[in-house]
């Protein structure tokens, strides 16, 4: 199962699916390939421990700070995501998995080094040094970070509130879809004169 | 079933074909069977509208279970159905086959995108040398385009564009008015020398036939319980089914068409999906309607000592042709749509405007190496955030804190996509046959495909990527997808070919109207009759042969020559 439609969709749409080179059975330990889309259901049991938990709140608001408008993602179930994700029988969730626990427990390791106590005991400024130390190191320290803060992201634009704080506007009922107001196309006339179109 | 009164027709799937075919004999007075390989499924009840992400097991993103996503329409299926294996023979390229397991087959997770056939794409052969002509010409199909346009909403409008028809008065729906972003894209596509066309999608911009407009929201490949795209089961399934005269069979694989000593056919035989059980349905003529792959195994598996090698096969032509598009991705993002004003972008779920293919000219003067051409479907704006919001940063990046947000804010809505939809010219090293070696859960048969882009559909994709680099950077944008790769075949997911019509009983499987060479009561009336595969997606031309076909059945059949 190699080849998995890229999830890095930058425009946020479906994009032309990407054949899987194996055809191996698919799990059974997953939601299968018929599940209730109405009503959705996670049937795998969530892995993560406590401690590892309170990691991904902490490191969590590190890299992605509330604002006075948007919660935390600490504070909109970031943890839940992560857990459900991470805890996931498929072959990317479950590699995903080994790098993010390898990841928090080199967090902890050195925390410990540069001061004593795990990451979990430091305050918000040593957090940053211990995470900046971490994104120093290359390989798969590097990696942690770069898959942590892509999950996290997602994650967190993905939820409800996540919608409200990119912006998105879609998902409602419209009656019909409106032309771009005189305003919009005075920009785009104004955009696109200044590159000579 | 083997105890019923034989069906005047039993119909093979349930999809574009045979959801076409059943509305029409049904209403035409038969007594029709459709079987269908999965389970039922209702619109009505099973399609996630307004989705949360929020709520779906991993924010609905792909996974081997559902390959398009949690909430994506296709059920039991994608590139693996379970116990339903097919392979791919070792010296051949990449490829990949989606199948679903539900009433309504594909025509309920399919783009929209609805474009008709033009003049040219039905004569290749005499226009340059390759490939093969259809046995019938576009004004022999453009009345059941109108019929079937009018019948399931097509948007558009009068374009004048060369081999790209234009639908009488009347029989399109107005098309969406322009995204911003697809405004900005249109003034690029222009100074390129590229003509904009409206999309012609299957989605309803007013109400018809007693089916809501579209609400502008929720994504067309996980249905509509509004019914307000086409979908067999919510357009054609229903109507046949108000007649009285159609018997719906799921969970039936029909593996094989049966016929008599006189060469007949006198119906089809299944196997019950759940029970394994083996079941027979009798009928005075067989249509297949499975899906061209699939349509091609139940004619290759039909072995008899009348055709030992299946039916119609005589001439070693059923498997034969098969072909995809050359579906091509480029992204990009162009920051100057970051300072657009935020609004809702979700529209018709297809993109509004699309790009037919421009350089005839050109390619009558030999200017380019490749000889047929691409449609494009631009994408784009601000949607609904998916899992892909992480690779708004490049993994070399080291932002995180408020900075982060910052970025994520501000390139949200700059990035597009360009989409190549282009033919592939049929050749002899693409096609499927039976596999000796492996069989499916019910000891079955399954097919083996090999496949081979020819030389032209890799100049052809080349052109592809130069073009689109070109839109993106002349709107100061930059290319943001990996390095490119030739796409993989059947990843288009535009299965046609494998029972071609044509002339004579030497150069083809069925005639033009699908009827099988071999069996005069067994029709084909699925893409596997496909002789040429256009840069149009092929829905809108599945239906409209359908459509034809059945007429020909119906008046066959009243005049006692089936």
């Amino acid at each position: 199962m190699d080849r998995l439609p890229e999830e890095a969709n930058a425009t946020g749409q479906r994009i032309p699916f990407k054949a899987l080179k194996t055809r191996d059975a698919i799990t059974t330990a997953g939601y299968g390939t018929d599940p209730n889309v109405i009503t959705p259901k996670t049937p795998w049991d969530p892995l993560l421990s406590r401690h590892q938990l309170k990691m991904v709140a902490a490191l969590s608001d590190i890299v992605l700070p509330g604002t006075s408008e948007f919660a935390a993602p600490s504070k909109i179930g970031i943890c839940n995501f992560f857990n459900e994700w991470l805890s996931a029988p498929y072959k990317t969730q479950q590699s995903d998995k080994d790098l993010i626990f390898q990841g928090l427990d080199l967090l902890d390791r050195e925390s410990r080094r540069l001061y004593w106590v795990g990451f979990l005991w430091l305050g918000r400024k040593r957090k940053a040094r211990v995470l900046d130390a971490v994104i120093a190191m290359s390989g798969d320290a590097r990696k942690f970070f770069a898959r942590f803060r892509y999950l996290l992201v997602g994650g967190y634009f993905t939820s409800d509130m996540g919608f409200a704080a990119i912006g998105y506007k879609g998902n409602v009922p419209l009656q019909s879809f409106a032309p771009v107001s005189a305003d919009v196309q005075q920009i785009i006339d104004d955009e696109l004169r200044q590159l000579g179109l | 079933m083997g105890a019923q009164e034989p069906f005047d027709i039993v119909i093979v799937g349930s999809g574009a074909a045979g959801g076409m075919a059943a509305y029409d004999l049904c209403k035409a007075g038969f007594r029709v069977a459709v079987l269908e390989a999965g389970r039922d499924y209702d619109p009505g009840t099973e399609t996630p509208m307004f989705i949360s992400q929020q709520k779906a097991p991993l924010r609905g993103a792909a996974t081997p279970d559902k390959n398009n996503g949690y909430y994506d329409a296709t059920v039991d299926g994608g590139t693996t159905v379970p116990g339903e294996p097919y392979t791919t023979a070792a010296d051949s390229e990449e490829f990949s086959w989606w199948r679903p397991r539900m009433l309504g087959g594909r025509t309920n997770h399919w783009g929209r995108v609805a474009l008709r056939f033009g003049p040219y794409d039905f004569k290749p052969r005499s226009r340059d040398g390759l490939g093969f002509d259809w046995p019938m010409e576009y004004d022999d199909l453009a009345p059941w385009y109108d019929r079937v346009e009018r019948l399931i909403g097509v948007t558009g409008r009068p374009e004048g564009i060369e081999n790209t028809p234009d639908p009488p008065a009347g029989v399109m729906l107005p098309p969406p008015p322009p995204r911003a972003y697809e405004i900005v894209l249109t003034r690029a596509f222009e100074k390129l020398g590229m003509r904009v066309a409206a999309i012609r999608a299957a989605i309803l911009t007013q109400p018809l036939n007693g089916r809501a407009a579209c609400l502008y929201a929720t994504a067309c490949t996980q249905g509509c319980s509004s019914r307000s795209n086409f979908q067999s089961t919510t357009v054609l399934l229903p109507e046949a089914q108000g007649t009285g005269n159609l018997t719906i069979v799921c969970n039936a694989v029909v593996h094989e068409v049966e016929i008599d000593a006189t060469g007949k056919a006198t119906g089809v035989n299944f196997v019950d999906r759940h029970t394994g059980d083996q079941g027979k349905v009798n009928a005075r003529c067989v249509i297949l309607a499975a899906g061209a792959f699939s349509s091609a195994r139940i004619l290759l598996n039909s072995k008899s000592t009348l055709f030992p090698n299946g039916i119609g096969n005589s001439q070693g032509l059923v498997g034969k042709y098969i072909m995809d598009t050359v579906e091509f991705t480029v992204r990009g993002r162009i920051p100057l749509l970051e300072r657009l004003p935020a609004r809702n972008d979700d529209g018709i779920f297809t993109p509004h405007i699309y790009v037919p293919w421009w350089l005839y000219q050109e390619q009558r003067r030999g200017e380019l190496d490749f000889p047929r051409g691409y449609h494009i479907e631009p994408r784009g704006g601000r949607r609904m955030p998916t899992m892909g919001i992480g690779g708004y940063l490049d993994a070399q990046d080291a932002t995180y804190g408020h900075g982060l947000r910052e970025q994520i804010l501000q390139k949200y809505g700059s990035y597009i996509s360009l989409s190549g939809e282009g033919e592939m010219i049929p050749n002899e090293k693409t096609f499927c046959e039976l596999d000796a070696d492996t069989k499916d859960k019910w000891g079955v048969p399954v097919l083996r495909f090999h496949w081979k882009w020819g030389e032209y559909e890799v100049n052809q994709w080349k052109h592809q990527q130069l073009i689109f680099g070109q839109v993106i950077s002349s709107l100061g944008g930059t290319v943001t997808s990996g390095p490119a790769e030739m796409p993989i075949g059947g990843a288009a997911v535009h299965e046609v070919g494998g029972a071609r019509m044509g002339m004579s009983d030497t150069d083809s499987v069925v005639d033009q109207f699908g009827q099988c060479w071999a069996v005069e009561n067994l029709f084909v009336l699925d893409g596997a009759t496909f002789v040429s595969s256009p840069d149009k997606n092929p829905t809108l031309t599945i239906l409209a042969i359908a459509s034809r076909g059945s007429a020909r059945i119906a008046e066959l059949a009243k005049r006692g020559e089936l």
